[in-house]
C-alpha cells in the first residue's frame, strides 16, 4: 500500500475518533477533550462543524 | 514516512482524549465545573441549573407586560446609548463601566446586564457572561434578544438543554426574529446530534432571511447529503 493511502486511512481514523468524542456532548459531556475534538473537526470538516452562532456586537434593546 | 508518523501520533493523542473524556462520565466532573468561574458579581443562579426566577422568566407566558419605553429616565437612556456606542466600537472598559453604573442606578433595565454579558463573553468569562444574561432575562423576560444571547452563553457552558429551552422561548416570543432559529439549528446539529430537527430550524431561518444566506444553504445541503450517505461518517469533506 502506498504511503499516501496509509496516511489517508489514518486521517479517516482521526475523524472517526473525533466524531466519537464529540458525540459525548449529546449526553452532557463538554470537557476540554470534547471541545478539542470540535476544534479539530471544524478544520477537518468545515462545512459541518465550522459553524458559529449569530450574535449581536452590542444590544440596543434597553429592556 | 514522516507524515504517516505525524498522523499516527495524532491518532494516539485523540485516543488519549477519548479515554480522558470517559473519565468525565463521573458525576463530579460536570461541564460547568470545567468552565471558567471568575464571577465576583454573579447573581443567585445555581450552578448547573438556571435559577427559579430565570426558569419562570424564560418559560412563563406573557406574565407581565413590559413598561412603555417612555418611562425610562432620559439620563439613563443617554448613558445606555453612550455605553452601547463604546461597546460597538470596541472600547470595552468604558462600556463595562457605563453598564455597571446603570445596573446600580437603574436595575429595572435588562439592557445593561445583557451587554455586560456580551463584554464578559468577549473576555472569555463564560460563567460571568451567563450570570449577567440570566439577570437580563429575569429583568426583562419578554425580550427575545436577551434570551437568544443567554442561549449562546448556555451552549458555551455545555448546558445544551437549557440553551434549547431559551432559544425556543425566544422563538415563541418573536417568531420573526431569525437569530434564535439559526442558533437553535446549530445547537441541534452540532451538540445534540439531531440533524433532522436542525434541518428544520435552518430552513425556518432561511425563510426569514429575505436575501438568503449562502452559507446556511450549504449547511442544509450538507445535512441532506449526510443523511443520504450515512456510510461516509469518517470521511473528510471534499473541498
Amino acid at each position: 500500500m502506498l504511503l499516501e493511502e496509509q496516511a489517508y486511512s489514518f486521517e479517516e481514523k482521526v475523524i472517526e475518533l473525533h466524531l466519537a468524542n464529540a458525540r459525548r456532548a449529546a449526553s452532557g459531556i463538554y470537557d476540554r477533550w470534547v471541545k478539542s475534538s470540535y476544534g479539530a473537526l471544524a478544520k477537518l470538516r468545515p462545512v459541518q462543524f465550522g459553524k458559529s452562532e449569530l450574535t449581536e456586537g452590542a444590544i440596543d434593546a434597553i429592556r | 514516512m514522516r507524515s504517516a508518523e505525524r498522523v499516527m501520533r495524532a491518532v494516539l493523542l485523540i485516543a488519549l482524549g477519548v479515554a480522558c473524556s470517559a473519565c468525565a462520565l463521573r458525576p463530579s466532573l460536570q461541564p460547568q465545573e470545567v468552565a471558567q468561574s471568575t464571577s465576583p458579581a454573579a447573581p443567585t443562579a445555581d450552578r448547573g441549573t438556571p435559577s427559579a426566577a430565570v426558569q419562570a422568566a424564560a418559560g412563563g407566558a406573557a406574565a407581565t407586560a413590559a413598561p412603555s419605553a417612555d418611562d425610562i429616565p432620559a439620563a439613563a437612556r443617554l448613558a445606555f446609548e453612550r455605553a452601547t456606542g463604546a461597546l460597538a466600537t470596541g472600547r470595552l472598559d468604558e462600556a463595562e463601566r457605563g453598564f455597571l453604573a446603570l445596573t446600580k442606578s437603574n436595575p429595572e433595565l435588562g439592557g445593561p446586564f445583557a451587554n455586560l454579558g456580551l463584554i464578559y463573553r468577549r473576555a472569555g468569562k463564560r460563567e460571568q457572561a451567563a450570570a449577567q444574561l440570566e439577570q437580563a432575562v429575569q429583568t426583562s423576560p419578554q425580550q427575545p434578544v436577551y434570551l437568544n444571547q443567554l442561549g449562546i452563553a448556555y451552549r458555551e457552558l455545555g448546558r445544551f438543554t437549557d440553551a434549547q429551552r431559551v432559544y425556543e422561548r425566544a422563538i415563541e416570543l418573536a417568531p420573526g426574529y431569525a437569530a434564535p432559529h439559526l442558533n437553535l439549528g446549530i445547537l441541534l446539529d452540532l451538540y445534540l446530534w439531531d440533524s433532522g430537527s436542525a434541518l428544520a430550524a435552518y430552513e425556518r431561518y432561511l425563510a426569514l432571511a429575505p436575501d438568503g444566506d449562502e452559507k446556511v444553504r450549504k449547511w442544509v445541503a450538507e445535512i441532506r447529503n449526510r443523511k443520504s450517505q450515512p456510510q461516509l461518517v469518517g470521511m473528510r469533506e471534499r473541498p
